[in-house]
């Protein structure tokens, strides 16, 4: 899922200098699993906001199922739009649709997103996915050496690679070593014995936004037999 | 699963589903887990109002009903059963001797009148429950008295009348017209009843004799003994519910929507063996009822039973199980697995839908999960968490605006014993303000910054330690708790010292109190909460 963290508080007071009346939306999907953007957090955020910034403001609380969805956030239009600002609690993808859809009113980021990962244990998050748009793990025992590899080689790992950790830090494990131990366990080590080429980067982020269309979705009336 | 009774579902923290054996197995619906954890946090008064909305007399059900909840409690297969008889009892002779001034009456907003014929147990409830809904209800009884088979066949020194007058008056206090003397045939008749303007007429004349009943008419409804036969005390109140239920059926013209499923908190013995072999129940024996003795008095008459004292009822009340009072509301739950990762006990699982559900055959009631939800989908449905910030609020409202106010969260359940929780109240310094919380496990970091919010200078947490504690890790998640929200206030710009945790233990009460002073007069160093200067 998404994983988000709240922005520093003090940027968020300087964020809202201007308005009056402030809207703090949250988000009950992903950034609610990762602790950032749960009706919880939108009632501590607007607590410590008063506290600190409390002054001649009025804070407003609401938390919508997914704020990447017109369809919950305008369930939410009036709340939204009789808002000076809102600050939106949501991941990115979030704050983007709120923007697009409330031309008339300023959205600024209470969170930063900070990757696509997973929660081992509770506290702990990792990323595990980039997106890349050309998933190659099946070579590499289902671990991903672009989200996991500092440097996202493709062909093993660098010279860093040292007792099974990353030279960037010692609490991170070099992800080539844990490919290279999970296909030995099961028995693929000949995977590796390919060279991959230099890879296309635009599935990624090289050419721009991306999207997709599914035109199997998009039909506007109900189509006769 | 369906109980005898209609029970309540809706509570102040939402709608619930899971209902105690205690009170399934009550004829008349009380709320039996809740009126025992408000006296377990000594919350006596409040105990008895819940008591009484589903049993108005609850003076005499204390002492001689059969006690059906009790042959279903839980706690009966650890080693005995809560003594919710005599905790009944204890919070009636509460309200009984402090004399409190009855509630205000119901506001009459319905315009059919209600007649019910018979002011036993049954006529009496049906009077109470109708006169609650809004209608203008008269009672009309045949002898000088209401109270029927309590005033007739019980013995005084098992049901001293003084009480049962108590338990009528309050009835009565609820604007309910009662006519005495006044017997059906004798003194009135149905169809000048109907000529009167009662739109429904309620026959609960009980059943000391046998006879027969002619077919009913529209609007004229017979309930109790008169109708069913001899019945239990707790049984005609159930029927005095089941009755005002139909005779409001009938007067708003169609049944009121049905309840969702219940779910009983039933739990195996074997459980409960595991929790005791693990040390997370500990045997504690049921407080035995002191009996009369040559120097005793009670009530004026001498009862064989002279009742719990208020020791005794909240250490009895503290046993409780507290069985089913956490519950996922599935609508908001988004099933990111913080309760099934933080509850010690293992008892939230992910259900064969992908659902995350809090088994209630398990739950032990710390708390630790609704206090970490990030999106409060955990309900805690019993008296204590709905009411925190209120608490705070009304503490800060009485402070003394010269001296820094600090607000001493502690736990209303481990350490402290209730003659020390006195002691604790009357040792603090006049700026601080006790608030209980039933296991401070169930604070969560939004109540602490709260507190700020509502004019706290400081906050001093006292969770019990070790052994005082009644839960696994109940203390340590309060301290998680602490931490974080001294980062938030140091991220504030309060200053993390405003929000201090002190362990609170039963030894070593003397040490926390002083320990406390050192506490509070450093917080008074650091002066007012910047908070106001800035408002």
């Amino acid at each position: 899922m998404i994983k988000a963290q709240h922005k520093p508080l003090d940027k968020i007071v300087e964020m809202i200098a201007d308005y009056r009346k402030v809207l703090i939306l949250g988000c009950e999907t992903c950034v609610a699993v990762c602790f950032a953007g749960g009706r919880k957090e939108v009632e501590l955020m607007a607590s410590m906001l008063r506290l600190t910034n409390g002054s001649g403001k009025e804070f407003l609380e609401e938390s919508v199922k997914r704020q990447c969805e017109l369809e919950f956030i305008d369930e939410f239009k009036e709340l939204i739009e009789g808002a000076d600002a809102v600050v939106s609690i949501a991941c990115g993808v979030g704050m983007n649709v709120m923007a697009e859809r409330f031309p008339d009113t300023p959205v600024l980021p209470g969170n930063n997103t900070v990757f696509m990962g997973a929660s081992p244990e509770l506290g702990k998050f990792d990323e595990r996915c980039v997106a890349c748009g050309d998933c190659v793990i099946h070579l590499t025992g289902g671990l991903c050496p672009i989200a996991r590899c500092a440097k996202h080689l493709f062909n093993g790992p660098c010279g860093g690679s040292e007792g099974g950790r990353c030279e960037i830090s010692q609490d991170v494990p070099c992800i080539w070593q844990m490919i290279y131990d999970r296909l030995s366990r099961l028995g693929q080590l000949d995977s590796l014995e390919e060279i991959q080429g230099v890879r296309d980067w635009c599935t990624n982020d090289a050419s721009g936004p991306r999207q997709f269309i599914r035109e199997d979705l998009q039909v506007e009336s109900p189509v006769s037999p | 699963m369906t109980p005898p009774q209609a029970l309540e579902t809706s509570t102040p923290a939402g709608t619930r589903q899971v209902i105690p054996p205690c009170e399934m197995a009550c004829p008349a619906g009380i709320r039996v887990r809740d009126y025992v954890a408000l006296i377990a946090q000594g919350r006596f008064q409040e105990a008895i109002s819940l008591i009484r909305k589903r049993m108005p007399l609850a003076s005499a059900c204390g002492r001689i009903c059969y006690h059906p909840c009790e042959q279903e409690c839980n706690r009966g297969l650890v080693e005995e059963p809560i003594g919710i008889m005599h905790l009944k009892r204890f919070a009636s002779d509460f309200e009984f001797f402090h004399n409190p001034p009855p509630p205000p009456p119901p506001l009459k907003t319905k315009k059919q009148r209600v007649a019910i014929i018979g002011a036993g147990p049954c006529g009496l409830t049906a009077a109470q429950d109708l006169a609650g809904e809004g209608y203008p209800v008269a009672l009309f009884e045949a002898l000088a008295f209401a109270g029927g088979t309590l005033r007739l066949a019980i013995a005084r020194y098992r049901l001293p009348q003084a009480l049962v007058d108590w338990d009528i008056e309050m009835v009565l206090s609820q604007d309910i017209e009662l006519k005495t003397n006044t017997a059906l045939g004798r003194d009135l008749s149905l169809p000048e009843l109907q000529q009167e303007g009662y739109g429904a007429i309620l026959l609960a004349t009980g059943a000391d004799r046998s006879r027969k009943l002619s077919r009913p008419e529209a609007g004229i409804f017979a309930e109790g003994d008169m109708a069913f036969g001899h019945m239990w005390t707790v049984e005609a109140v159930a029927a005095g519910h089941r009755a005002a239920r139909t005779l409001s059926e009938h007067l708003a013209g169609g049944p009121p929507a049905p309840a969702g499923p219940l779910r009983e908190a039933r739990r195996p013995a074997e459980e409960l063996d595991s929790r005791v072999v693990r040390g997370q129940i500990r045997i504690r024996p049921r407080s035995t009822m002191p009996l009369w003795q040559k120097s005793g008095e009670a009530l004026g008459v001498a009862e064989i039973e002279v009742g719990y004292s208020e020791e005794m009822a909240i250490a009895e009340a503290r046993r409780c199980l507290c069985c089913g009072s956490a519950e996922i509301d599935p609508e908001t739950c988004i099933s990111c697995l913080t309760c099934l990762r933080v509850c010690p006990y293992e008892v939230p699982v992910i259900d064969g839908q992908g659902l995350v559900r809090i088994r209630e055959d398990r739950c032990q009631a710390c708390g630790i999960c609704v206090g970490e939800c990030p999106v409060k989908a955990i309900a805690y449905t019993m008296p204590g968490l709905e009411d925190l910030v209120p608490q705070m609020e009304a503490a800060l409202r009485e402070r003394d605006p010269q001296a820094p106010a600090v607000i001493a969260l502690y736990c209303s359940y481990g350490a402290l014993d209730p003659s020390s929780a006195t002691e604790f109240h009357r040792s603090l310094p006049p700026s601080v303000m006790p608030v209980p919380v039933p296991c401070l496990a169930k604070i969560d970091v939004a109540h602490l910054v709260k507190a700020f919010e509502l004019g706290a200078d400081g906050v001093v947490v006292a969770a019990c330690t070790g052994e005082d504690c009644q839960f696994d890790r109940g203390s340590l998640w309060a301290q998680q708790r602490v931490n974080i929200a001294r980062r938030v206030l140091g991220e504030m710009g309060l200053g993390e010292e405003r929000l201090r945790m002190q362990s609170l233990s039963a030894q070593g009460f003397a040490q926390f109190g002083s320990d406390l002073a050192k506490t509070i007069e450093s917080m008074g160093e650091l002066g007012p909460s910047p908070i106001k200067a800035r408002s």
